[in-house]
């Protein structure tokens, strides 16, 4: 599927002087930081877990920079490494985790990669949707989104009964949801 | 050879496949769903857009979250470390083998994951640390090392490409509420949408009254007022030092504050859990039922405001142990006799339809059919009362037995007879919606999607006419919970709009209590004058609602406004169990409890001789009589104050309010003419202390006290 992984220094040749990305590549490695994060979700929908794997796709994108070619598509560039990534991680954790099949992750991440170039704007039709949520719906998103939540005891911590905050959370989040649909389509 | 047919969406699976998603998302899902969302996407060609929508929407959530850059949420009531956080610079991170890499060298960016204060500084050029510039990093070589202060970081604003969450007011919320994450929006910014609906419901009112030719009564005074207020909004009368604080109270609007002080209040949460118990499953139900659990679940569900109509799929949908999940004990009460009685008791309670004869014949002259009632009953028959004991494996079977719901996989509908005899099927069915009758479908978790997903008229209306009966004594129909032609209601555009109004907000309950105790009408006294005589629903007629008028004290009201007056509170300050062990104790004399197919039972207290004579001569007035020093009575007694104002304290006690003038000459002559005990050689003219004791009785006895007016 994708070259292995390299090491960062090629052992043979230890005196080469490092050279580091341009400012293009940084700028472009930046920006599409949440689109591969998103990327990586889409495939292992622990969010932990995404984010560990962004991070180990973040260091050998960061060391192969040179292999990108200026102007070509770059998530597509780094989703091959991700995917390698991604194949990794499920093959450590086959006997922990629920799993999806590999044909489903195929089809997905295909799907991923065909929608990321509206992942801006739909990042700006949130916010926007978010502002016409009820002030209760918003709180409960806050709760739910706070850093080191990770949704299993989100009841219990914030003392309300689970089949209603389940609940509410799936309704807002459809609500979110149907409001980016519309703006997106009124965008077009 | 396998064939693949792509189909739409059927009914129904899309909502389906989101709510698989949201168990994704929540860490909830299981093989079986990981296995659906497969099937589906396979299947459905809309699915995997779907699917990546959905998880990007997700993941954006946790992204702005987490990075603490401008999120996209703001927190509704924030505090200044919010405000700061929200303008800190995103924090860079050095990822270790990446340092190694570009040490000397170059830029080293990537992201942290996990915990919020976990970032450390980022690596520049020549091994400077330096907080970091906005996006996009250059930082220069020479970046100084200064240490910034959070504060400062604010004043360099961030470039706009940026969203700015809006600046909300710093209004710091009560702590309760806090606590149970509740959002209660400041008065101020929702003070024009309580007057805005309070007004309109004015103005409906003002118009009937206009075309009736009546004219409302007077305005209630600021003590009248205050003890109405108190009793129906948490079920007790105000104390001395609280009536005495309302009526010293200068403010203009010191009605509005006094109610949202008690909606703020756990007085109100336990008040509406002890009112809706005894709805539910009433003041002695079966054994199996864990009536503490229930009030428990309520409880918390009205401190923190659910949504109405939340509760109500809370706790049709419910399962598992009735201690660990209180919802549960409003089915495990009704589901005997073929859950015949969870029937017509969801029907009538949640929406407010008599469904009761429609078990065995259409009604004779509304639309209601004998299939309404089985279609309703069959979403119920998949459920199971069990002892949980027996869902564990053998050897952890201890302890007593505890009730559970349970939901097995039966499936098909049910048959019913007709009163000529006849054999009829009813499928699950409700709102319009067929159910699924398949046994993989759980019925009872499709009902609450619907009650939660779509508007519910029904639900709004019966909960609607249920509040407003409960603070203006009467409802726009009698009964209030029979809905139909045969029972229109009496105002039936103003009921619409409280119904309209209170879906619109989501079914807050508080707010609907703030929009009915916030109109001109409400503040009026229950006494009738002479232009508006003819307005008295005890006659049969109408209702105009142009007085609030008087409703006798449920038990519970009675006993806790006793206990209130008398200061009877030993062990009260928090200790909820203890109280309401007292006054269920007090209270289950009077229940007298029918063995009936219908789980019916009566409640033999209030207005009969039985509450006269457990009033006049039960235990706890013979503790308010206590004359012993520590005790309310004594230590009034023995007080150095004169005695218009002991009588006074007694009055605000028992009755909110201070004596008129006719009244005062009258009671302190019942205080000096009072046979005992009295001093040899007394005058006659000083007030002895068995003439408090009757001064006091007689006002806890007096159908003043025992009215809400």
């Amino acid at each position: 599927m994708t070259d292995p992984v390299e090491p960062q220094f090629d052992p043979s040749n230890n005196t080469t002087p490092l050279v580091v990305p341009d400012g293009d590549f940084v700028q472009l490695f930046m920006r599409h930081q949440r689109r591969l994060f998103l990327h990586i979700l889409a495939q292992v929908p622990q969010p932990v877990d995404a984010e560990e794997i962004l991070q180990d796709v973040n260091v050998i994108a960061w060391s192969k920079f040179e292999q990108f070619k200026s102007g070509t598509n770059f998530l597509a560039w780094v989703s091959k490494i991700a995917a390698f990534e991604v194949l990794k991680y499920r093959s450590k954790k086959r006997r922990q985790r629920l799993q999806f099949s590999e044909e489903f992750l195929d089809v997905i991440a295909q799907e991923s990669l065909q929608q990321a170039e509206q992942l801006d704007e739909r990042r700006t039709a949130l916010a926007e949707c978010i502002e016409h949520l009820r002030a209760r719906d918003r709180e409960l998103i806050r709760q739910r989104y706070a850093a080191g939540e990770s949704g299993k005891d989100l009841a219990e911590n914030i003392g309300r009964p689970a089949n209603s905050v389940y609940q509410s959370l799936g309704r807002i989040r459809r609500t979110l949801l149907e409001c980016i649909q519309r703006r997106m389509a009124t965008a077009s | 050879m396998k064939v693949t047919i792509s189909v739409s969406w059927s009914p129904g699976q899309r909502d389906d496949f989101l709510t698989l998603l949201d168990r994704v998302c929540d860490q909830r899902a299981s093989a079986a769903d990981v296995n659906a969302i497969e099937r589906i996407v396979h299947d459905v060609p809309e699915a995997k857009s779907l699917y990546v929508a959905y998880l990007d929407l997700h993941g954006t959530l946790i992204w702005d979250a987490s990075e603490e850059h401008g999120p996209v949420v703001p927190a509704v009531a924030p505090t200044s470390t919010d405000k700061t956080r929200r303008r800190r610079k995103k924090r860079l991170v050095v990822s270790a083998a990446a340092a190694c890499a570009a040490l000397a060298v170059g830029i080293v960016v990537g992201r942290m994951s996990l915990g919020p204060n976990n970032a450390p500084d980022q690596v520049v050029q020549n091994d400077q640390p330096a907080r970091a510039a906005d996006t996009p990093p250059v930082p220069s070589p020479k970046a100084p090392v200064r240490v910034r202060q959070p504060v400062e970081l604010v004043q360099q604003s961030p470039p706009s490409t940026e969203i700015e969450p809006p600046v909300v007011p710093d209004v710091p919320p009560p702590i309760n509420a806090v606590v149970v994450g509740v959002v209660e929006p400041p008065v101020s910014a929702t003070g024009d949408d309580i007057a805005n609906v309070s007004l309109r419901i004015d103005s409906l009112l003002r118009r009937n009254w206009q075309d009736l030719k009546i004219t409302p009564s007077l305005r209630a005074d600021d003590a009248e007022w205050c003890r109405r207020a108190y009793l129906d909004v948490v079920g007790r009368i105000p104390t001395v030092t609280e009536a005495e604080a309302f009526l010293a109270d200068q403010r203009p609007d010191k009605r509005r504050r006094l109610t949202d002080d008690l909606l703020a209040s756990g007085d109100y949460a336990r008040n509406l859990s002890t009112i809706w118990s005894n709805l539910l499953v009433g003041r002695s139900p079966a054994p199996q039922v864990d009536r503490a659990s229930l009030k428990k679940f309520l409880r918390m569900s009205f401190a923190a405001n659910e949504p109405w109509n939340e509760l109500v799929a809370a706790m049709l949908s419910a399962e598992g142990r009735v201690d660990e999940n209180g919802a549960a004990n409003f089915l495990v009460a009704h589901l005997n006799n073929q859950a015949m009685p969870a029937t017509a008791v969801t029907s009538q309670l949640f929406f407010g339809t008599q469904l009761r004869c429609a078990q065995c014949h259409n009604h004779p002259f509304t639309d209601t059919k004998q299939s309404a009632f089985w279609e309703l009953n069959s979403l119920f028959q998949q459920t199971e009362v069990v002892n949980s004991r027996q869902m564990m494996p053998r050897e952890e079977r201890t302890g007593p037995a505890v009730a559970a719901l349970v939901s097995r996989a039966d499936g098909g509908p049910i048959y019913f007879e007709t009163v000529t005899g006849l054999m009829k099927v009813a499928f699950p069915r409700f709102g319009g919606h067929d159910i699924d009758a398949n046994p993989g479908v759980n019925r009872r978790q499709t009902l609450a999607n619907l009650l939660t997903s779509e508007d519910q008229p029904q639900i709004a209306a019966a909960f609607v006419n249920r509040v407003w009966a409960h603070f203006f004594g009467a409802g726009f129909t009698k009964p209030i919970d029979d809905f139909g032609t045969h029972n229109p209601p009496s105002q039936p555009e103003l009921f619409a709009l409280l119904r309209d109004e209170f879906i619109r907000s989501g079914y807050d309950v508080k707010q609907l209590t703030r929009w009915i105790t916030s109109t001109d009408a409400y503040q009026l006294t229950s006494r009738p004058q002479a232009g508006n005589q003819q307005d008295d629903p005890s006659t049969g007629d109408l209702p105009a609602f142009s007085r609030v008028y008087p409703k006798p004290m449920s038990p519970e009201q009675l006993f806790d406004s006793l206990v209130t007056a008398t200061q009877a509170q030993q062990g009260r300050a928090g200790d909820w169990t203890a109280a309401e062990a007292r006054r269920q104790k007090w209270l289950d004399e009077f229940i007298v409890s029918l063995d009936n197919d219908e789980n019916e039972e009566e409640e033999t207290l209030t207005g009969t001789y039985g509450q006269a004579f457990a009033v006049m001569n039960g235990e706890l007035v013979q503790q308010a009589l206590d004359l012993d020093p520590g005790t309310f009575l004594g230590d009034l007694v023995r007080a150095k104050t004169p005695e218009p104002d002991k009588i006074r304290r007694l009055c605000l006690a028992a009755l909110s309010r201070p004596p008129t003038e006719k009244e005062l000459p009258a009671m302190r002559r019942v205080l000096h003419d009072a046979g005992l005990p009295r001093r040899p050689n007394a005058s006659k003219n000083v007030a002895t202390p068995g003439g408090y004791q009757d001064l006091f009785w007689a006002l806890l006895n007096s159908n003043e006290f025992a009215t809400v007016h």
